[in-house]
This record gives structure tokens, C-alpha cells and sequence, in this order.
């Protein structure tokens, strides 16, 4: 038994404490038990990425992985103690299991593709020092809840240009290219869509103002369908309805949301045939295994291969499915660290959702709560696709897993949304205090 | 309120810088006079009037200004009325769960800065959070009965990479297809600048089972493409191609290993000679198939520039149709092998007793009129002569005896209306259409082999090769061992039954009898007895055509230890009885020689 199969025991130990004193830490109020908390969850991180890396630079070694190694380790480090610095009110939580989700990133995009961990670096830490600034501007700029239209134009039109000018990516309309870099618009506009929501819920929630924006949201999301991003228009869908619910107080929103949802389902399947190919893919991956059910099918071999305690880091096949850095790192997860691991992992980003309904919860203003909701249930209901798909519950929509799939729109996008929530937060934090 | 006060800070702050700017233009105002100069004065006293309307301007925004901040104002206190009223609405649900609670909650009573702390949680996001734990316990409990239960089954998968392949991003050359002698019938060689061709060294003689590779792949390139792209020992091949860097590796495929006997395809390539139609022979014990021909054909090496031009042919001329296996016909009378099968199935006891006196026609009260061949009247028979001379109308009265719901059963149980048992090239159904509400005319024609039965030849020779293996149908196969690039072999194929004890001994004794005479009897100038061959003719009417019919010929050989069982049939041939019968002939003759005696 070498080092990685040893460690697989090492990992699937490591991830079940954070997850169990992440759980606990959810419910405690004691300043002091908290900062034990914290200090634990924040070692077992710093456990994981060196184990891992440890891992990959045996497997090549090669210097550069420990470089690679040093410069995540000084990022991660910085995130941590400038958010503690900074906004000492934030959610230090949140912020410890968004660092953690992104060691995983770490660890498995540099196990497929060194040349893209080191992208994934740069990006996560230009996305990092954004997001300094995203709590200080919230504060500072109250008048955003009256910018609600400006949000939807832009967002719109960002969203608009894809399918015109756009390169296609997998099959979908989803990026535009500047430069090097190819910069997925539609996981910024979600930022947008939700804010203009909250702004405009947060003054006016008559029927027709609900009717005026149910069709703007409705417009937002055929674009999405045309562009064939299928996930993402569930995501706006899913906000929506629960921003709607939220903001109205009334269940039948909800219900009526659900049902217009599976009509919508419908409809699209019938008229879209990129929808209609994905349903029968998931149906059954083994008719067109060389085809459309490929992905599916060798996910689904993949995270069989990797059973409970998965197969160790580095020994896998991941290279057998494509785009699965993007796509489908929850079966790279489950294939080498194993069921165990895959399920902490679930686990901790339910818990992640859970911490931003409570602060959602607790803001005194329904344009914040609106936003914490609205962000929080597509950050939900994003792992929710990505995870679902991969394990064939439902059709595969090809969305990232935030934090951990490689990707720099969806990590900086997933940045600023902690971001967003944890300036909310900071902010109802000090009043309370004061 | 804080905020509140600021805002008023701001707009004193405003007002005072505003007059203060007044005071001073007035003052350089009254600097600026100077009596006498006329047009200094006038230039002076426009100055004082922009001034003038300046300060209205000024006074103006100040005004609107005030607005906005009282508007503001109201706004904010809207607001802080809203929160209230939030906060009063959500104490009051507080209480009321209190009161329906048993009221043990006692931190949130502990402390009103501890009750701020903790917040008071909103039901819509409660809900919301709710609803999020259930997807995310179906998603966890999903994974987990996945885990558990169809894990297995997916990592035992052939088509698991982890099982087969041994680098599955490295591309893989695309194995070779031997015959049953070793010979190659499809191979990937490398042209003069390196690139990759498929050749096929047997060009059109097997075309029809082989297949190509263009055009989505047919026949056995088509059906089996996975395993030929499938590298199961990681055995390196030279990379020629110029395009390609120093890194890139190729894998050799798996190479099939076919039944098929490359001097009896010949054989059966020969007889056919220009006809249309099909030759398939099998070996009845295993299911092994040993030749199989279909005409017209074309030549795969020509692949690369004619297909367009045979994927355009009209159906009947098509030389991409496999007719042995895709060729849909009337049975003609070789289906009174099937029909004697359900009589005797259906009457063990007294099949032996039937009598039936011919007068060349036959047209029974509610039914049809039928008519023998050339309006024979074939006198007294019994089932024997019935079958042996063929006649239809004796034919049609047995089939008014049958069971319909029987006899569509036992149909069914040899294969029809599904698809059959072959994994290794495509094959289209073969369709029965007799049920409970058939109409009597339906049941005559479909008793003699007319009527609405379509049969495909693979379908009717395994009703022979049944025959002959005493009751048990096998699995027919083209491909009998998959071999990795260093002979390991991968797969090796065992013969399979796909329906045992479809016929009882004395019944495949009792038919396999009336075929061995049918053959000594009426085709006893065709193949010579030492051959011990047993078969049915059929001459199956199409259309309108009287003229011309789709001449069969089923048979197997030696009757008293079958070794194998050929088919063939001619597309819209001339009437004669012994045509379909030499084509067979020459392919028995050939195999009984080399491989039997």
C-alpha cells in the first residue's frame, strides 16, 4: 500500500471531523467555543491540501507542484486571516468552508491539469481581492436598491450578446472571448438578475409588478434556453421562484413556481432538441453510449470505480470523461477519495446553503434578504444540478460545482456571492452590536 | 435615526455655502458700479442679471434638493416602519409558537441583546432551507443506494473503460477481422504518406458480413466498432503519420476472429453467380454461421469514392442491404416446414391419420379459393406426399385445422415478430400475422407460405437449423473469439441456446423425414443420396407477377447427423424448381467434402 492509498483513510478521517464541528459550529453562539471551531476547521484544511499536494508530488515529482503548492497555500492563508482582519463580523464559517471547497479545486484541478491549476490560482486570487471590496461597497452604497432596472439591463444585454457574438462551448452559447481568457457572462448576470429582483420586490410587490418582472425573468431565461445553458435557466428559474415566495410571503407562489417549472419542462423538451437529446441520455446512457450518453455513462463507472473509500488520490481515470474539471468534478471526487469524501462534500455545501438562509433570515431589510435568498437558493440548487446530473438523478445540465470545478467566471462568480452574503451579514452584525 | 440626522447635516451644510456664494456676488456687485461709463453700465447691468438668475437657479436646486431628502426622508422612515412592523408580525408568530409550544425555550427570553443575536428566523427562509435539506437527503440517499446496489454492475461493465482499455485518451488503431482460416478480411494499414486506410484484401466476396466502415459502419465493422476500437493490452504501434507529435501513442484494437470458411464463401459467392439474392449456411449443433452471401454487393475498398453513389440506389437494386439478414420475403412453400411443425405439435397422436384427396383446387365454404401449382390435381395423400408434392391445397386445409392463437405462439417462440438473437450484424425482423381474429382465407395462404408472412433468410434457415439440431434453436454468430494485440484472447465465444425443446425428438425425427424425402423424392436429380440431404423448395409468389416468383431452397445435410444447414434464395427468378436447390447444392457438397468426410 503506497502513500495515496494510506491517505485515503487520512482524508475520509479529515473530512468527516470538519463536516461533523462545521455542523456543530452552526449551532453554537459561544464566541469562544466558536473560535475553537474555527481553529479546527482551518487545520484540517491546511491537512488536506498538504496531504494532497504531498500526494501529487510524489506521483510526478516534479519542484513545480511544490511551488504551485506555496502560492495556493499563501492565498488561502491571506483569504482567511484579511477576512478576519477586514470584516471581523464575517461569517467566518462560510468563509472556512468556501476555503476548504476551494483546496479541493486546488487539489483536483492540478491532479488533471497542472497548466489549469495555475490558471485556477490566478483567477481565484484576482476573484479574492474583488471580493474585499464587495462588503466595504455594499456598505457604502445604499442607493443600490434603487438600481434594480439598471441591473436588468445590463444583465440582459450581457446575456443578449452571447448567443450573437459568442463561441460555442460543449454544444452551449455560453462565452464570449477576450484575449486569452474566455469569460462566461451568464454566471455574472445570475449576480445581476438577483439584485434587480430584490430591488424592485423591495418596493413594489403588486400583481402587476410581479406580472412585469415574472416577464423580464421569463426573457432572461429563453435566452439561456436558445443559448442551450439549460442548467443556468433552471437556476434563474429556481431564484426567481423562491425570490417571489420570499418576498410576497405567500406559499402559493411556491407551488405555482413548481408547477410552472414542470410545464415549462415539458414545453421545452418538446421544443428544444438539445433539451429532448438530455432527457433521453438520462433516461438511458447505455442506448447511445457513444453518444449522448457518454458522459453519463462513464460518470456513473467513475464513481462505481471509487466506491466508499475511492480508489486514491492520483489513480483514477479521470481523463476518460471529458470537461470533467468543468462538468463533473463530484465524480473526479468520488472516483479517487471516494463516496465518503463525495458525501462530506455534499454535506458541507448544504451546510453552506443553510448559513445563508439563516443570514438571509436575519437581515432587517427585505431588499438584503431577498439578495441572501435569491443567491443562496442558485448557489443550492447549482450543486444540486451538477451533483444530480453526475450521479444520473436527474438530466446532466453541465454546471460547475462552485469553488471546486475549474473555471474562472464560475469561481470568481462564487467569490463574490460569499462575498455579498458575508458583507450582509458583517452589516447586521454591527448593528446588533451596536 | 442616525441617519436621518446626517441627512440634515448635509443639507444645512448646503444651504450655508449657498449664501455665503450670494453674499459674495453681491458684494462684487456693488464693486463693479461706476457712474458715468454708459456702456460699462449696461455691460454691468446684464452681469447683474445673469447673476440674478444664477442665484434664482441656485435657489431653485436648493429647493429641489430639500425635496429630494424629504422624500427620502419618508422613504427611510417607511422603511423603519416596515422593519417594525416585520419585527412586530414575527414576535407575535414567536408567541403564538411559544404558546403552542410548551414554552421551553428559554434563551430567547434570556436577554433581549441575546435575542437580537440570535435574530429571529423568517418563516419564507425556514421554508426555503427545508425544502433544500430534502434535495440534497434525496440526492445523498440516491448516491448511496447507488453505491450499494448498481455500483457492482457498472464496474463490472464491459464498456467500463476501467475493463477494457488501457489508455483510453490515447487513440487506438482499429483492429483486424480474420476468417475462421486465419485469412485477414479487414485490416488498418498505413498509405505512403502515413495516414491511416481500412483495406479489405477479399474486396466484394464478403463484403455482405464484414461490412465497411464508411457510412456509420455495417455489417460486422458497424455492429462490433467498439471492440475493434478496444485495446485491451496496451500494445504500442508504430505512428507513421507526419501530422502527429512525438508524444502521441496509438494502441492496436482487438482483432475478431469470424466463422466463416473463406473457400465456402467462395463456393456460395460463385453459385449465386448474377442473381439477386442471398446464400447463408450454419452449422445447426453451434449456430456457427459458415458463408454468407448477399447480391448485388460492391466492392468496401471502393468505399472512399462509389458509397455516395450506392447509398442512392433504389431499395430493390441496393447493394448496402444484407438480404440474407435485412431481406424481407414471402416464405413460399418452404414455410410448410413450419406449418407441418404446428400440426404436429398440435395433433401428436394423429398427424400420421390425415388424408386428403386433391383435385387441384380447393375452395372451402367461407374461405378462399386455392390452387395447387399448374392446377395439379394431386390425388390421395397424407402428409407426406402432401409435403413432397408440395401441395397447397392440402396445405391450406391443415392450416384450418391450426389453433390461430397457437400457431401464432409457436411462431413467436422460433423468432418471429422480434428481433433476432444476433449480436454481430444488423438483422431485421421477421413479421407473423396470424392471430385469434384472422380471417379464414388469411389462415389458407398463410399455411402454404403466401399471405401477409414476411421471412428474412436467417429467419427461415434457423427454422431448418432447428430441425436439424433435434429441437434446439442456437444463438447464430459471426464472431467467435476477440484477441488482444499480443493473442491474449479476450472473449472467446461459446455456442448459446436461444430456445431449447421447440420440437420433441419424434418431431424433428418426423420432419426432418418428410424433408429427406421431399428431396429424394422430387429433387432426387439435383443432389445425389450419399449426401443425405433433407430441404424444401418454395417458390413464393410477389405482386402480380405470375411469371416469375422468389425461388428458396432450404436444406441441411446429412440428414441422420446434420453438419450444416445453407439457404438461398433468388429474387424474381424464372419458375424453377431445382435453381435454388444447385445454388445450395454446390455450397453442401463443398462443405460435406472438406470438412465432413
Amino acid at each position: 500500500m503506497d502513500f495515496a492509498e494510506i491517505a485515503r483513510y487520512i482524508f475520509i478521517g479529515l473530512f468527516a471531523v470538519y463536516t461533523l464541528v462545521t455542523y456543530v459550529g452552526s449551532t453554537l453562539h459561544d464566541r469562544r467555543a466558536l473560535k475553537g471551531v474555527y481553529a479546527i476547521q482551518n487545520i484540517i484544511t491546511f491537512a488536506i491540501h498538504l496531504i494532497g499536494y504531498i500526494i501529487l508530488y510524489l506521483g510526478a515529482d516534479d519542484m513545480k507542484y511544490i511551488v504551485l503548492y506555496i502560492c495556493e497555500f499563501a492565498l488561502l492563508f491571506a483569504t482567511i486571516v484579511v477576512y478576519d482582519i477586514v470584516y471581523p463580523k464575517a461569517s467566518r464559517l462560510l468563509v472556512n468552508n468556501m476555503v476548504i471547497l476551494e483546496v479541493v479545486g486546488f487539489i483536483f484541478i492540478t491532479r488533471i491539469n497542472y497548466d489549469e491549476g495555475v490558471r485556477q490560482l490566478v483567477l481565484a486570487a484576482i476573484g479574492t481581492v474583488i471580493t474585499f471590496f464587495v462588503p466595504a461597497f455594499l456598505r457604502n452604497v445604499k442607493q443600490m436598491r434603487n438600481w434594480g432596472w439598471a441591473f436588468a439591463a445590463i444583465g440582459f444585454i450581457a446575456l443578449a450578446i452571447v448567443p450573437i457574438f459568442g463561441r460555442t462551448v460543449n454544444g452551449a452559447d455560453l462565452a464570449i472571448r477576450i484575449g486569452d481568457y474566455t469569460l462566461q457572462l451568464s454566471e455574472f448576470v445570475k449576480i445581476l438578475f438577483v439584485l434587480f429582483v430584490a430591488s424592485i420586490f423591495n418596493r413594489l410587490r403588486s400583481f402587476k409588478q410581479i406580472l412585469i418582472v415574472s416577464g423580464i425573468a421569463f426573457a432572461h431565461i429563453v435566452i439561456l434556453l436558445v443559448s442551450r445553458d439549460l442548467g443556468t435557466a433552471l437556476i434563474f428559474f429556481v431564484a426567481y421562484v423562491v425570490m417571489i415566495y420570499v418576498a410576497t410571503h405567500k406559499f402559493y407562489y411556491l407551488a405555482a413556481g413548481v408547477g410552472i417549472g414542470l410545464l415549462g419542462g415539458f414545453i421545452s423538451s418538446k421544443v428544444f432538441s438539445h433539451v429532448r437529446s438530455r432527457i433521453y441520455a438520462w433516461r438511458d446512457p447505455f442506448k447511445d453510449y457513444q453518444g449522448s450518453g457518454w458522459q453519463i455513462a462513464r460518470s456513473l463507472f467513475s464513481i462505481a470505480a471509487g466506491g466508499w473509500i475511492g480508489v486514491g488520490l492520483g489513480k483514477g481515470l479521470p481523463s476518460s470523461i471529458i470537461h470533467i474539471e468543468n462538468d463533473m468534478m463530484f465524480t473526479a471526487i468520488s472516483e479517487e477519495m471516494g463516496g465518503i469524501v463525495a458525501i462530506a462534500i455534499l454535506l458541507i455545501c448544504l451546510n453552506n446553503l443553510i448559513l445563508m438562509m439563516g443570514i438571509a433570515s436575519r437581515c432587517n431589510t427585505l431588499f438584503y434578504r431577498l439578495i441572501a435568498v435569491g443567491l443562496g437558493s442558485m448557489y443550492g440548487f447549482q450543486v444540486f444540478l451538477t451533483v444530480g446530473g453526475a450521479i444520473k438523478l436527474i438530466p446532466l445540465t453541465g454546471v460547475t460545482l462552485p469553488f471546486v470545478s475549474y473555471g474562472g467566471s464560475s469561481l470568481i462568480a462564487s467569490l463574490i456571492v460569499f462575498a455579498l452574503i458575508n458583507g450582509m451579514y458583517t452589516m447586521r452584525e454591527e448593528q446588533v452590536t451596536r | 435615526m442616525e441617519r436621518k440626522d446626517k441627512n440634515k447635516g448635509k443639507l444645512d451644510e448646503k444651504f450655508e455655502f449657498d449664501w455665503e456664494k450670494e453674499y459674495n456676488e453681491v458684494k462684487s456687485e456693488y464693486k463693479g458700479v461706476k457712474p458715468g461709463d454708459d456702456k460699462e453700465l449696461a455691460r454691468e447691468e446684464a452681469r447683474a442679471e445673469r447673476e440674478r438668475a444664477r442665484i434664482a437657479r441656485a435657489e431653485a436646486k436648493a429647493q429641489k434638493e430639500k425635496a429630494r431628502a424629504e422624500k427620502e426622508k419618508f422613504r427611510s422612515d417607511r422603511e423603519t416602519l416596515r422593519a417594525e412592523r416585520e419585527r412586530a408580525r414575527l414576535e407575535r408568530e414567536e408567541a403564538e409558537a411559544k404558546r403552542a409550544g410548551s414554552g421551553q425555550d428559554k434563551t430567547s427570553g434570556s436577554s433581549d441583546v441575546e435575542k437580537r443575536r440570535k435574530g429571529k428566523r423568517n418563516i419564507e427562509t425556514n421554508v426555503i432551507a427545508f425544502i433544500f435539506v430534502g434535495i440534497f437527503a434525496v440526492m445523498i440517499i440516491y448516491f448511496i443506494n447507488f453505491q450499494q446496489s448498481t455500483a457492482t454492475e457498472m464496474a463490472q461493465s464491459p464498456l467500463n473503460p476501467r475493463n477494457t482499455t488501457v489508455a483510453p485518451p490515447d487513440p487506438v488503431r482499429r483492429g483486424s477481422i480474420y476468417a475462421a482460416d486465419g485469412s485477414v478480411l479487414a485490416v488498418t494499414k498505413l498509405n505512403d504518406e502515413g495516414k491511416e486506410y481500412r483495406s479489405y484484401p477479399m474486396g466484394a466476396l464478403f463484403s455482405t458480413p464484414v461490412g465497411m466502415e464508411r457510412g456509420g459502419g455495417s455489417g460486422i465493422e458497424g455492429k462490433l466498432n467498439d471492440e475493434l476500437l478496444t485495446s485491451s493490452h496496451d500494445t504500442l504501434v508504430e505512428v507513421k503519420s507526419s501530422d502527429v507529435d512525438e508524444n502521441h501513442k496509438e494502441y492496436q484494437g482487438n482483432s475478431l476472429y469470424t466463422t466463416l470458411i473463406p473457400e465456402l464463401q467462395q463456393t456460395a459467392y460463385d453459385a449465386l453467380g448474377d442473381n439477386k439474392g442471398a446464400v447463408l449456411a450454419i452449422e445447426p449443433s453451434t449456430g456457427k454461421i459458415l458463408c454468407m452471401v448477399s447480391k448485388p454487393t460492391y466492392d468496401p475498398n471502393k468505399g472512399s469514392t462509389d458509397y455516395d453513389e450506392w447509398a442512392a440506389l433504389p431499395a430493390e437494386d441496393s447493394v448496402l442491404i444484407n438480404r440474407a439478414t435485412q431481406g424481407q420475403y414471402p416464405p413460399g412453400s418452404t414455410f410448410k416446414i413450419f406449418t407441418a411443425i404446428e400440426y404436429m405439435k398440435e395433433n401428436p397422436d394423429r398427424y400420421n391419420n390425415f388424408r386428403f384427396n386433391c383435385e387441384g383446387t380447393t375452395w372451402p365454404k367461407g374461405g378462399a379459393k386455392i390452387s395447387c401449382q399448374y392446377h395439379t390435381a394431386h390425388g390421395n395423400e397424407d402428409i407426406t406426399k402432401s409435403f413432397v408434392v408440395s401441395c397447397n391445397c392440402a396445405f391450406s386445409t391443415i392450416g384450418l385445422e391450426l389453433d390461430k392463437e397457437k400457431y401464432k405462439q409457436t411462431a413467436e417462440e422460433f423468432g418471429f415478430n422480434a428481433k433476432l438473437p444476433i449480436d454481430d450484424i444488423e438483422s431485421f425482423e421477421s413479421r407473423f400475422f396470424i392471430n385469434k381474429d384472422s380471417s379464414m382465407s388469411e389462415v389458407q395462404e398463410t399455411a402454404f407460405g403466401q399471405g401477409n408472412t414476411m421471412i428474412t433468410p436467417l429467419q427461415n434457415l434457423m427454422i431448418t437449423a432447428t430441425v436439424a439440431n433435434g429441437g434446439t434453436m442456437m444463438k447464430p454468430y459471426l464472431v467467435d473469439k476477440v484477441e488482444a494485440a499480443d493473442g491474449t484472447v479476450v472473449k472467446q465465444k461459446a455456442p448459446i441456446v436461444f430456445r431449447s425443446d421447440l420440437l420433441s425428438e419424434k418431431e424433428s425425427g418426423a420432419v426432418t423425414e418428410l424433408m429427406h424425402q421431399m428431396v429424394s423424392q422430387s429433387l432426387g436429380g439435383v443432389f445425389r443420396s450419399a449426401y443425405k440431404v433433407a430441404g424444401k423448395t418454395g417458390q413464393a409468389e410477389y405482386e402480380n407477377d405470375i411469371d416469375k416468383a422468389h425461388l428458396w431452397f432450404t436444406c441441411f445435410a446429412p440428414y441422420d447427423d446434420p453438419q450444416i444447414a445453407v439457404i438461398c434464395v433468388l429474387e424474381k427468378n424464372e419458375i424453377d424448381p431445382y435453381k435454388a436447390p444447385k445454388v445450395c447444392r454446390e455450397v453442401v457438397y463443398d462443405y460435406i467434402n472438406n470438412y465432413y468426410w
